[in-house]
């Protein structure tokens, strides 16, 4: 959608699908769904450098003209996940990173406060701040408060595939946000990133729906039409739901 | 280790022992006075898409050559692998 970029701090994105590199079976699917999802900003996580696999992910995004964002996944407090951007803004050489900051290994569920400390860190060292956060929205603004360039609630905990819990509050999240609104976490199937974009997420991230699925080059198609669908539909205008049918064709002499 | 070495005793800095690090984890050895660039060298580190920490600092490569190791330093290695 060239006329109708994403914007996240000052930087200017064709496609609205951000997707993750996580859980795909291998370079070469991920490199099929990378492309059929036209995404041009993806996330990578940093970890010991395994001398015999070296660098391939990040060879394979350059190639392919993707930016890649480092995450800060698996870190459970502030200092951690501020010590892990900063690892990561030295081997990426970029300032940006989707912040996560993980309050147990089940539900794999944002903790709040070490969240919100390390973003507000982050930010005085001069990151841009993309925080992955619960649908909270006093949470929400209390990041975008704090500096962070978008803010990223879930649909549901990561990895789960149960779509939108609480589209109400993604909905109050929106309405209140300054900074670009990015669902992250949760997507199941096509039908619920085009419900993120319809309630007024200016962006989906999504990783396991398509890495896990059956075909996930297909499935990264789905979701990158579901993605520009959900966004036409939310510019477009929906109609108003009513209790009561509304005829369609013309009530005049049959 | 017992030494009669009288110089040894004198200054035990100044020994002929390899020095121990763990590099990811994995113990090396490497000849006293190494430096960090010599340590990611026995590891083949690429010069790009990599982030060294040495105990609790982050190395900027343009300091890696210059920078002093220790005995029992840890040195950890990091680039992006799949994830997110």
């Amino acid at each position: 959608m060239a006329d109708d970029p994403l914007v996240i701090a000052g930087r200017t994105f064709g496609s609205r699908l951000i997707t993750g590199t996580g859980g795909a079976p291998n370079l070469a699917v991920l490199e099929r769904a990378l492309v059929a999802s036209g995404t041009e900003l993806t996330t990578v996580a940093l970890r010991r450098l395994d001398t015999s696999g070296g660098t391939g992910v990040l060879d394979l995004l350059r190639r392919l003209g993707i930016e890649a964002l480092p995450n800060t996944a698996g870190c459970r407090t502030a200092a951690e996940a501020v010590r892990t951007a900063r690892l990561a803004r030295e081997a990426l050489e970029t300032s940006w990173v989707k912040l996560e900051v993980i309050a147990d290994e089940r539900t794999l569920l944002p903790d709040p406060i070490e969240l919100l400390d390390a973003a507000e860190q982050l930010v005085d060292d001069g990151f841009t701040i993309l925080p992955y956060t619960n649908d909270d929205p006093v949470l929400a603004t209390k990041l975008e408060q704090a500096g962070c360039a978008a803010v990223m609630p879930l649909g549901s905990p990561i990895g789960t595939g149960l779509g939108i819990r609480n589209p109400h509050n993604l909905e109050l999240i929106v309405a209140g946000a300054g900074v670009p609104v990015v669902l992250d976490a949760g997507i199941g199937t096509a039908s619920d990133a085009a419900l993120a974009m319809e309630l007024g997420c200016d962006a989906v991230l999504l990783a396991t729906s398509v890495t896990r699925a059956h075909d996930p080059e297909r499935m990264a198609h789905a979701m990158r039409l579901a993605v520009e669908a959900g966004r036409h539909a939310r510019l477009a205008g929906r109609i108003p739901r009513r209790y009561w049918a509304r005829a369609s064709s013309p009530d005049i002499d049959v | 280790m017992k030494t009669e070495d009288p110089m040894k005793t004198e200054d035990p800095m100044k020994t002929e022992d390899p020095m121990k690090l763990w590099l990811n984890g994995a113990e090396h050895e490497l000849p006293d006075g190494a430096v960090l660039a010599d340590a990611l060298a026995t590891l083949h580190v690429p010069t790009s898409g990599v982030a060294v920490a040495v105990d609790d600092d982050i190395v900027p490569r343009a300091d890696w050559a210059g920078y002093p190791l220790r005995d029992g330093t840890r040195v950890e290695v990091l680039t992006a692998v799949q994830g997110g």
